[in-house]
């Protein structure tokens, strides 16, 4: 019980740290506009199958497709985003600022510390983006699905588990990974390339099977499953090479 | 009851680099002790092993009777580092009452209340740390080392770039908490006044070797050059000096009007001395024998080493 106190008591700070910038804020405002592809690609379908006369029920078929792979891809897409952002308020600045080595001299051992910071970060890109994608998955219903169908496109169940349960996992084991790499590098800002660089993989990817209107849950179910039990591989073996002396000697001074 | 801090041959070496080479010490309870050298000398690298920062390649290090490997044990040690470690964005009182939740303090309002009131910080409790000058950060650092009232207090030169107002405010509150707190302080520090001052054991490192270490006035009477101040009430007579002089073991070094500096061997007893004077009719003052300075001490060894 007093190792989770500690532990949170290092994701607390973090948090709050970075709830207190107004930068955070209109980063998550900015990341709305990651939605647009996912809107527009709906609308399009839409108004050339009503063009064509089409029934509710040729209707309901690709709104529901697009509904699933928008609940199971644009959480982790904008995870990636938001984790950038909020791991710039944890590890990088403890070192810029040399705030980290004071941590680590306290009662705290350096495994808290490291799943502390990874909470700080996960916790709130998690929630963040699976809101976003709630928020715009209620929107797009609002504008253009009730309006032509008259009811409500929930995603299927294989799509809400693999959004609210698969992708938090996901993105909690990368951020530990890249926490890793923050703490033992001497320039932290690097291993943040991590998130942008899975972000522009997944976003492409994401809007080019928007665009198919391929529902392809299972298959990624599969995939997401796979490097769930690969990154808890990679995260155990790292956890071995953690030591306070390589992450004193990384950090400056 | 054993030694609040020990080191028994610790050595770091980092790459081919020998940082520390078989450094010796130990820190007794309620001791100030002052941890003297150069740059480079190895003192951050003995503070951050003795903190579990680093690991020594070899030897041993215990706080409080536990390695410093043992995260837990760290609950009873507070620390100034070189850089202070406070939250610029965060008040005082928010960068208190971070680490009180880090340490798990009980009641800990009373506790950051007290421990603000101490360092003087109290009314700018509310500031945000970035409004803060060097001294007052020094001093909430200090305050955040004793927020979890720890029983040993490690302190990298905190007074290091201070003005001299800056570095009695820090070296009285020190003081109070070796003193009032029964606090044992280990102290890193440049300056060798401040260490004469107020510590009562020091080591002295240079090129990651101890070159000295134990209870300052024993090492102090230790080193001292044999020299013996007597201070009369008249200038002694040209035939007292003479047969003064013939004495064995005695010469005289200075002679200033009513003060005289005579060179002893370290076996002269000064009673020898105040004896030979007396039955001569002399009025004496004072008789002292001059103990080395820290200061002549320090640039002693460092010299040595060269």
């Amino acid at each position: 019980m007093a190792a989770t106190n500690k532990v949170f008591a290092v994701a607390r700070k973090d948090i709050k740290e970075a709830f207190s910038s107004k930068s955070t804020y209109i980063y998550v405002i900015f990341l709305l506009a990651f939605m647009l592809p996912y809107y527009g690609i709906l609308k399009d379908i839409f108004g050339s199958l009503s063009k064509r006369g089409a029934s509710m029920a040729d209707l309901l078929l690709p709104g529901q497709t697009l509904s699933n792979i928008a609940f199971y891809t644009f959480p982790l897409v904008l995870a990636m985003l938001i984790c950038s952002i909020f791991s710039a308020y944890s590890i990088i600045m403890d070192k810029t600022k040399r705030t980290l080595e004071s941590l680590l001299a306290t009662s705290v051992s350096l495994r808290q510390i490291w799943l502390g910071k990874t909470l700080a970060v996960a916790v709130p890109s998690i929630v963040l983006s699976l809101l976003l994608s709630i928020l715009a998955l209620v929107a797009c219903n609002l504008i253009i699905v009730v309006p032509a169908i008259g009811r409500f496109i929930v995603p299927d169940s294989l799509s809400l588990a693999i959004g609210l349960v698969i992708i938090p996992v996901m993105t909690f084991l990368i951020v530990l990974v890249v926490n890793f790499f923050q703490l033992t590098m001497t320039n932290p800002r690097i291993a943040n390339l991590i998130f942008p660089g899975i972000f522009i993989g997944i976003f492409i990817s994401t809007v080019i099977s928007l665009g198919k209107s391929y529902d392809f849950a299972p298959t990624y179910l599969k995939i997401t499953l796979i490097v769930i039990g690969i990154l808890i591989a990679v995260n155990l073996l790292l956890s071995r090479f953690l030591t306070k002396d390589r992450v004193i000697l990384s950090s400056k001074g | 009851m054993g030694s609040a801090i020990s080191l028994e041959g610790v050595s770091k070496t980092l790459g081919n680099r020998k940082i520390l080479r078989d450094v010796s010490f130990t820190v007794e309870p309620g001791d100030i002790f002052g941890y003297l050298g150069p740059n480079g000398a190895g003192k951050t690298t003995t503070i951050r092993i003795l903190l579990g920062l680093l690991s020594s390649t070899s030897g041993n290090a215990s706080i409080l009777g536990h390695n410093v490997g043992i995260d837990e044990q760290r609950s009873r040690v507070g620390f100034v580092l070189e850089t202070d470690g406070l939250f610029d964005n965060m008040t005082a009182y928010q960068n208190i009452e971070y680490y009180a939740g880090i340490y798990e303090i009980s009641h800990n309002k009373e506790r950051i209340d007290r421990v603000l009131k101490l360092v003087d910080l109290w009314d700018r409790a509310r500031d945000k740390v970035a409004t803060y000058s060097k001294g007052m950060r020094q001093r909430l650092a200090l305050a955040r080392a004793m927020a979890h009232d720890p029983e040993v207090l490690i302190l990298d030169e905190p007074t290091s770039g201070f003005d001299p107002s800056g570095q009695i405010q820090v070296r009285e509150i020190i003081l109070d908490m070796a003193h009032k707190e029964g606090k044992t302080i280990f102290l890193s520090s440049h300056n060798l006044d401040e260490v004469q001052r107020i510590c009562n054991r020091i080591a002295l490192i240079n090129k990651g070797e101890t070159k000295l270490s134990g209870e300052l006035d024993k090492l102090q009477k230790e080193r001292s050059r044999g020299e013996v101040i007597v201070e009369t009430a008249e200038p002694v007579v040209e035939s007292v000096l003479a047969e003064l002089s013939n004495l064995p073991g005695v010469s005289i070094q200075n002679r200033q009007d009513r003060t005289l500096t005579l060179s002893t061997s370290k076996n002269t007893e000064v009673a020898i001395i105040i004896n030979f004077l007396s039955q001569r009719g002399v009025m004496m003052n004072q008789v002292k024998r001059k103990e080395a300075s820290l200061e002549e001490m320090y640039t002693a060894i460092l010299r040595e080493g060269d």
